[in-house]
């Protein structure tokens, strides 16, 4: 049996503004994942137009798709997706490795970062490399022994070293329980306030909420839009 | 993004599994070590023959009897009954390059002096052979015209075999017993030899020197010589008068081989050869598979670090980021496992140098081989799994658990 195309989304049109807060909402299985790959130039469409300042992505290639992630566009995911046995600095300076920064420059902006996300103190900012072999496991133990809102920070910190001007939350809050959600949605806003647009997908109404505009996705299609006045 | 980080990102990986790093690396190890082990010990072997055989002198040449029959249901066997003392005599008068020739028989027997006895091999030759293999005396003199003309029973003895007869004593004028197959004779020693050492299979110092017509005539009663080794002013020239006048003599040429030091030389230095080369091919073969280790173990990693790969990708790594990482893992593993076989084998070689006596020889050419040989395989082996995580679609490679 040859494997059937069956399209994830189809007749989507979507205009997203520079400085926009947008939630994608809708049911397992809608879509809104696929969207959000597309928008986050992870996947490409296999058919249709997709813009982003300016930029035919339909047309870029795979290098410079992955310099638009590296420098346009951070992610932070539900499952946090962090680099196993790496300290927090380590992953939280990825990002800017992949940008051909030097180390100097990665550790400072590392620092920045995460202390721009709550997590200022020494043991997040430890640079293994700095550390002796005893002290370098204790670190990279110690992003184990993080609660899930220390580990979700640490991922937006590193969504943010690139100083990106879009970042993608895919269920963020999903593997939270609601203090720390609330607090990382909180986050998001603060980082929507600096200007940076920011596209929230999930499923729950009430993580929606905080965002401007609501996009509702069903069955590959979108269903409804919604504006919210705070 | 600079080479070096990602050096420092797949050594970090090597780390994290170091026992799986150190096994895939133990193919290598291995195989690196072997190859570099059998190619020096062969060079330091096949130097030290070269060199005790040039000791010899090198314009030396043999002329032994050839194979007779060995077709037609019957084994070869070694011509007999050709050479006889009046033809070397003749070989030597007529062939002007030839400036030295003499007749041997070689034999083994017992030798008994007092408690002590020691097992010999009996040369039986005549005054001129210490010119021709180089020899030197140690004490009392070598055998001379006289002892050949008149068959005396006197002996010259090679160093071991004074040391192990007489000890400490002065062997010269002492009379020894030489046992061969029933018979007993008495034998006066005349002169004792300096050490000349092993030369291939055999030890000149555990020969002794009888006049060859004291062989013949008194011991064996064989009319026959086994050999002529002659001393040439130009080795080419001398082979061809020989052979000229072996041919009119015997007319068959199946009867007699004429061979000069520098083709021994050139044989052994080709057998040499083909043998390290055949034995470092088969190294080489254990190279080859820790290669496919290497590979083996890649693609799991690559499996297993899907997730990993996917992350990496959405967070800005182009394809040539994740190929290089995984690459530098590779060939960090095969050179590793190259450079500590590299040390091993050197280890090796001297150690059996050390047995076999003679100086170990780490050539460019086994550096050369083994790091290069190695990398190579970490290159080619490793190229296909990183290809493979390059390549991943950074979506699916997310939703990889």
């Amino acid at each position: 049996m040859g494997e059937v195309e069956v399209p994830a989304i189809r007749g989507i049109s979507l205009e997203i503004e520079k400085g926009e807060f947008i939630a994608i909402i809708g049911p397992s299985g809608s879509g809104k994942s696929t969207l959000m790959h597309i928008l986050g130039c992870l996947d490409k469409p296999t058919k249709g137009i997709f813009y982003l300042d300016e930029e035919d992505i339909l047309k870029t290639s795979e290098n410079r798709l992955a310099a638009i992630r590296n420098n346009k566009i951070g992610f932070v995911f539900q499952q946090f997706n962090l680099l196993a046995r790496r300290s927090a600095l380590e992953n939280v300076e990825t990002p800017c490795l992949y940008a051909g920064k030097s180390r100097r420059e990665r550790i400072r902006r590392a620092r920045e970062s995460l202390a721009k996300v709550g997590l200022e103190e020494k043991r997040f900012s430890h640079h293994p490399n700095q550390l002796s072999g005893g002290q370098r496991q204790r670190v990279a133990i110690a992003r184990n022994q993080l609660s899930g809102g220390q580990r979700q920070r640490v991922a937006i910190a590193r969504a943010l070293i690139n100083d990106p001007d879009i970042i993608f939350a895919d269920e963020p809050t999903g593997a939270l329980d609601t203090r720390s959600g609330d607090e990382i949605l909180e986050i998001f806003q603060q980082l929507n306030k600096e200007g940076r647009t920011l596209i929230l997908v999930t499923h729950e109404r009430y993580v929606a909420q905080y965002a401007q505009r609501i996009i509702h996705v069903k069955d590959g299609k979108i269903d409804s839009e919604e504006l919210i006045t705070q | 993004m600079i080479a070096s980080e990602l050096a420092k990102v797949a050594l970090q990986n090597l780390m994290i599994n170091k026992l799986r790093s150190f096994l895939s690396m133990l193919g290598i190890i291995i195989g690196v070590t072997a190859v570099i082990a059998i190619i020096s010990i062969g060079q330091g072997a096949t130097e030290m023959i070269q060199e005790t055989i040039s000791s010899l002198g090198s314009e030396l040449i043999t002329i032994s009897p050839g194979y007779r029959g060995g077709w037609g249901g019957r084994a070869a066997r070694t011509a007999g009954g050709i050479f006889t003392l009046e033809l070397g005599e003749e070989l030597k008068k007529k062939s002007p390059n030839v400036a030295q020739l003499v007749p041997s028989i070689q034999s083994g027997g017992l030798l008994k002096y007092g408690e002590n006895n020691y097992q010999a091999s009996i040369v039986a030759t005549a005054s001129g052979y210490e010119n021709i293999f180089n020899h030197t005396i140690a004490e009392g003199r070598f055998l001379i015209a006289e002892d050949v003309d008149n068959y005396r029973k006197v002996v010259v003895l090679g160093s071991n075999v004074a040391r192990e007869l007489f000890g400490n004593q002065n062997p010269l004028g002492k009379k020894i017993i030489i046992q061969m197959g029933q018979g007993r004779f008495i034998f006066e020693v005349v002169g004792v030899l300096k050490s000349k050492g092993q030369v291939m299979f055999f030890n000149f110092d555990d020969q002794v020197y009888i006049p060859v017509t004291t062989m013949m005539k008194r011991m064996t009663g064989s009319k026959y010589v086994n050999s002529y080794s002659a001393q040439a002013t130009d080795s080419e020239e001398a082979i061809k008068q020989v052979e000229f006048l072996l041919a009119k003599k015997l007319e068959d040429p199946d009867l007699y081989n004429v061979t000069s030091q520098e083709e021994i030389l050139e044989t052994i230095q080709q057998v040499s050869s083909t043998m390290i080369l055949m034995l470092a091919g088969i190294a080489g073969i254990s190279l080859l598979v820790g290669g496919i280790g290497i590979m083996n173990i890649m693609l799991v990693s690559v499996t297993e670090r899907t997730r990993e790969i996917g992350i990496r990708k959405a967070l800005g790594a182009k394809r040539k980021d994740i190929l290089i990482q995984f690459l530098i893992e590779a060939l960090v593993m095969s050179m590793v496992g190259g450079a500590v076989g590299l040390v091993l084998g050197w280890a090796v070689s001297v150690l059996v140098s050390r047995y076999g006596g003679w100086a170990p020889t780490l050539s460019m050419f086994s550096v050369v081989v083994g790091i290069g040989f190695s990398s190579a395989v970490g290159l080619v082996f490793g190229i296909y799994p990183a290809m493979k995580a390059a390549k991943l679609n950074p979506v699916e490679a997310l939703r990889y658990e």
